[in-house]
């Protein structure tokens, strides 16, 4: 099995948490430069420990998640980060333009020298205010601009694009991607909707915040899309996102979790705009989705496995648990807390003593 | 379309059957009936000239050269669709005083694998390069007669030629997706290579 370190950059000074769009008048530019170079450095940490890869994502509007363009993010830790391979969980694909989203790609992929992971997003509700779509057209816009980026990626001649969203009279892109065809793709989702696009374009899936039980319902679901048209996913093909925190011991992991706020996902941090996307059909089937990042108590997060709590050779069960209901090759984990040298040393221990064990789970 | 006048006609031994609709700048249609939502926007710009035949009449370029002449029409523009690209590319060689740009719709020329496909002259695959007209060639991404994978080759083989992809679209892609069609056409047949260069404006509020 493979891990994957992911830190969102989260502001590591004092912040109203819930809040979205949160004012700009809460951030103190210094200490979101410090944020930034702690997040760099917790990324260095996980490339020394062994983690198989570091995860950058896109969000907007909120101290949770400072990489509203995870390219730059990437970019930077291109140069810091030499071993580990660099997924971009990702760009959120229908409020950009795709054409962008295939150069900054191969881009990266350059930099790195074939180590970027394309993980492609159809983001949390509150981005499309973000830059003024309708969440209805989510899906649409996203299963169009996937394939102009795949396109893009594999094309050897210039070519333009006559579709629903999206319009380009020439498509060349420079430089192509060290990897060919082409990076690997993934796309994130729950929904049979997301299961069926993922299995029709043969690309990996991600479950993210949810949990187990859940995401084992899609990934079967998932699987048997797949083989419908001719193939079978392997465990790496999907990915479980779960945050973590690791101490010594339990007790002193579960004495730090109690010190920290719960989160509120950027999904319930605003109510009012939840429900106007939910009014959009955002949603689609996967109505049940709304709820399910809702803040629970720490215990049961763990027992649905939404969060790995504990001294190492509890979370080697947590993670076994996962690899055994699910079937997901990749863990992409979270920073759970924010707990300045604790949190260093939850990464070490993770790298150093739950990694080599759940290398052949 | 809604043809002003419908005739046949005999040219060489070759009998057409013609619609012809609209007046002005002539575009040629060639392969099959003229989807009408297309066709109507076609008409708004121009005079279109429907061109039917039997398989072996659509195969002989100067035939239909000829059947073009004898309707009043020395420079025009064709657009063919499907397995009636190489009569266009043919006429493109011919008469390249009289070709004003070659529009195709899923061209069946070129097979997936750069070669010629089965029963096309490879000999006018390799002639290819000497084109000089504007060339658009149009694949719907979903097409299995002419796959997206050949597309690469008529951009590599015809100097200049312009390729694009009409999304979620297959061989019946002007009618499936007529709008992008229309607009795509009418605005090579407009503007030829120019038209890569956006005149849209996206200003909301003046």
């Amino acid at each position: 099995m493979k891990a994957a370190l992911f830190a969102t950059s989260r502001y590591i000074g004092q912040a109203p948490q819930g809040v979205w769009p949160l004012p700009p008048h809460y951030c103190d530019p210094e200490i979101a430069a410090r944020s930034m170079e702690t997040t760099i450095e917790q990324f260095r940490l996980a490339d020394v420990f062994g983690f198989d890869w570091v995860t950058v994502a896109e969000h907007h509007y909120t101290s949770f998640s400072m990489t509203p363009n995870p390219m730059i993010f990437a970019g930077a830790l291109s140069q810091v980060v030499k071993r580990a391979k660099i997924a971009v969980l990702g760009p959120t694909l229908p409020v950009l333009n795709p054409v962008r989203v295939a150069e900054e790609l191969a881009m990266l992929d350059a930099m790195t020298n074939g180590r970027v992971i394309a993980g492609m997003m159809r983001g949390t509700p509150n981005e499309y205010v973000t830059y003024n779509f309708n969440p209805s057209e989510s899906r649409a816009r996203f299963a169009e601009a996937l394939e102009i980026i795949r396109r893009a990626w594999t094309e050897p001649e210039p070519f333009g694009w006559q579709g629903r969203y999206y319009q380009y009279r020439t498509i060349s892109i420079w430089p192509r991607p060290v990897q060919q065809p082409h990076p690997p793709l993934y796309m994130s989702g729950s929904s049979p909707e997301a299961g069926e696009l993922a299995a029709r374009n043969r690309i990996g899936l991600g479950f993210a915040f949810t949990t187990v039980p859940a995401a084992a319902k899609a990934a079967a679901y998932y699987r048997a899309q797949a083989q419908e048209v001719g193939w079978a996913p392997t465990p790496d093909d999907i990915i479980y996102r779960v945050g973590f925190h690791l101490a010594p011991t339990d007790e002193e992991a579960f004495a730090d979790m109690a010190a920290t706020a719960p989160r509120v996902s950027l999904t319930t941090a605003n109510a009012a705009i939840n429900a106007a996307v939910a009014e959009s059909t955002y949603y689609g089937r996967d109505t049940s989705q709304v709820t399910r990042t809702a803040t629970r108590d720490l215990r049961d997060r763990i027992e649905q496995g939404q969060i790995l709590v504990g001294g190492p050779e509890t979370v080697v069960k947590q993670i076994a648990r996962i690899r055994q209901e699910i079937g997901a090759g990749v863990l992409d984990c979270p920073l759970a807390a924010q707990l300045g040298d604790k949190t260093l040393r939850s990464i070490e221990l993770f790298g150093t003593k739950v990694l080599p064990r759940i290398r052949e789970l | 379309m809604a043809a002003d006048k419908e005739h046949e006609l005999t040219i060489g031994g070759a009998r057409f059957r013609v619609r012809d609709a609209g007046q002005g700048e002539a575009v040629i249609w060639l392969g099959g009936s003229l989807p009408p939502a297309l066709g109507a926007r076609l008409v708004e710009r121009g005079r279109v000239i429907e061109l039917h035949s039997s398989e072996t009449s659509m195969a002989d370029a100067r035939a239909i050269g000829d059947a073009v002449a004898s309707l009043g029409v020395d420079r025009f523009a064709i657009i063919a669709q499907g397995d009636t690209a190489p009569v266009a590319l043919r006429l493109a060689l011919q008469m390249p005083q009289a070709l004003r740009a070659v529009a195709m719709l899923g061209p069946r020329l070129i097979a997936a694998n750069g070669e010629a496909a089965a029963a096309i002259d490879p000999a006018l695959v390799a002639q290819l390069a000497s084109i000089k007209a504007p060339c658009l060639a149009i694949f719907g991404t979903k097409d299995e007669c002419a796959p997206p994978e050949a597309a690469r080759y008529y951009r590599a083989r015809i100097p200049g030629c312009n390729l694009i992809f009409v999304y979620d679209a297959t061989e019946a892609m002007a009618r499936e997706r007529p709008e992008a069609v229309a607009e795509l056409l009418l605005d090579f047949l407009d503007r030829g290579d120019h038209f890569i260069v956006r005149r849209e404006e996206d200003l909301l509020y003046p």
